[in-house]
């Protein structure tokens, strides 16, 4: 008898439990959309700024060259980040309320080639009691036409965990920054670096950090001392794109493989130098 | 034992094996060396002389690395390093390994010098990667935890085949003071005593007024 009430009363528990969940979950606004690590939903708290004042924060920002944003659209948004701390401090899932600003009208360009390629950007900007408001990331939309899925079988990983593996020391903590250059140069300066169309991507997210890069390295007095100092970065991360073909090398039996039958890499993540954009590392990822 | 990378060769080949219709292949014009016994390698350096090459294809690198020579590819392990390039990108530094879990990495640092030597070796409990100095990539060496390194590679990759070889005639793609290291002992001329040579118009050849460890490579329509 006793045993039949311990186990109804546990029944009666996870039935609220799962209540509870459910109702929770029931009057969470929906995700509108992600970018790497960023996800937002729909957020009714007040704004500081105004949705004009957010399209010409982000029209300074983003300074596209032709000299305004196409078809801006703006709105408030509850942000949430699930970058983990590599450095050591900062949080899971820190959450910001940030204006999402949409427009049309950049251009990047190959300076290896000189092809150009428009794109479609959003950012996110701040919402905090300064006056001025600053970019915590800026990102294309998930093109599905385009997107790769990752090859085959290959065991997938975070962006995090390899920038961890690569000790860039990555700080969680959002931090809202106002471009040294423009994004269309960034972006334009990436694809000419590593050779991947950030308009031709599954899709990209550039995000303001702050990291302390322990490599590369030398040797000064016995000690190993990074090169790059701490301070502000960009990550920029691409997904859903075929990054880099993994080349094995010749195996003992020493048959030809097909280039068409390469696994390759599906993402990466790089480290930026904001005062120039000089693409200072990358990781790729499955 | 854990085999992501062996599972994703076996999945991944046989499902795009079965819609792809191209045979094009990966060119090398590289020599190598083998051991048939331990003490295996744990180093490898030599001096490449940056040639810079049009990538008509998909990729380019040109590496000096070791790896285990498994006969089968799921079964490879290896850590390389030297410069890549992909299509409308630029030359960049790179760092490559699989370690023993089968597990692969692979990033890039930055553009490369007119004449860098790249190194990678055991040091400590630190596998280091190195270009003229500068340590640009570290893992525990414990990642290459009972890996037989019983092979060095060293020359150019081409993808696919057709794509050109770095050098010209009359500028050739050089390394040079090629060496290899086997656990415990210290470097040495590596005696290049195998060559793989199958990029169409490729080529390769060892100096031959520098003993030993110096070669270069170039393609005939550059």
């Amino acid at each position: 008898m006793q045993y039949r009430l311990k186990m109804a009363l546990r029944l009666l528990w996870t039935l609220c439990f799962m209540y509870g969940n459910f109702a929770a979950a029931a009057n969470m606004p929906p995700i509108l959309g992600s970018a790497g690590p960023l996800s937002w939903q729909a957020t009714k708290v007040s704004p500081v700024h105004n949705a004009k004042q957010a399209i010409d924060a982000a029209s300074k920002l983003l300074a596209p060259a032709s000299g305004t944003l196409q078809q801006p659209i703006a709105q408030l948004v509850q942000v949430t980040d699930s970058t983990p701390a590599t450095a050591g401090h900062g949080a899971v899932n820190t959450v910001y309320t940030a204006w999402l600003v949409s427009a049309s009208g950049f251009t990047l360009q190959n300076a290896n080639t000189k092809q150009n390629a428009p794109l479609a950007l959003s950012a996110l900007l701040s919402d905090q009691g300064a006056s001025t408001q600053q970019l915590y990331a800026v990102f294309t939309a998930r093109n599905d036409s385009l997107w790769v899925k990752p090859y085959p079988g290959m065991k997938l990983r975070t962006a995090a965990a390899d920038m961890e593996e690569d000790q860039w020391l990555v700080d969680a903590q959002p931090m809202p920054t106002t471009p040294k250059i423009s994004i269309e140069q960034l972006l334009s300066t990436f694809w000419s670096t590593t050779g991947i169309n950030p308009a031709k991507a599954g899709q990209i997210a550039l995000i303001a950090r702050s990291a302390a890069p322990q490599l590369p390295a030398q040797l000064v007095q016995g000690k190993q001392t990074p090169l790059y100092p701490s301070g502000s970065y960009w990550i920029m991360q691409v997904n859903g794109s075929k990054t880099h073909n993994l080349i094995l090398p010749m195996s003992s039996k020493g048959q030809p493989r097909s280039v068409s039958q390469q696994p390759y890499m599906s993402s990466m993540a790089s480290l930026i130098r904001s005062k120039d954009g000089k693409v200072l590392r990358s990781v790729y990822l499955p | 034992m854990k085999k992501p990378f062996g599972l994703a060769i076996a999945a991944g080949w046989l499902a795009l094996t079965l819609v792809s219709p191209s045979n094009a292949a990966t060119g090398y014009e590289a020599y190598y060396d083998l051991l048939d016994n331990t003490p295996w390698y744990d180093g490898v350096t030599a001096s490449i002389q940056y040639q810079a090459t049009a990538v008509d294809g998909e990729d380019l690198a040109v590496w000096i690395g070791l790896d285990n020579y498994a006969e089968e590819d799921a079964d490879l392990k290896w850590i390389q390093g030297g410069w890549g390039q992909q299509h409308t990108g630029q030359p960049l530094i790179y760092w490559e390994y699989i370690g023993a879990d089968g597990t692969y990495h692979i990033g890039e640092d930055v553009t490369p010098g007119d004449d860098e030597v790249y190194t990678q070796k055991h040091q400590g409990n630190q596998a280091l990667w190195t270009h003229n100095g500068i340590i640009y990539k570290q893992v525990d060496w414990i990642t290459f935890n009972g890996v037989a390194f019983s092979k060095g590679q060293y020359g150019a990759e081409m993808q696919p085949d057709t794509d050109r070889t770095p050098g010209t005639v009359a500028s050739k793609n050089r390394f040079s003071s090629t060496q290899v290291r086997q656990a415990g002992g210290v470097f040495t001329p590596a005696p290049l005593a195998g060559v793989v040579s199958n990029a169409p118009n490729g080529n390769i050849e060892k100096v031959e007024a520098v003993p030993g460890s110096d070669f270069q490579t170039w393609d005939t329509r550059n």
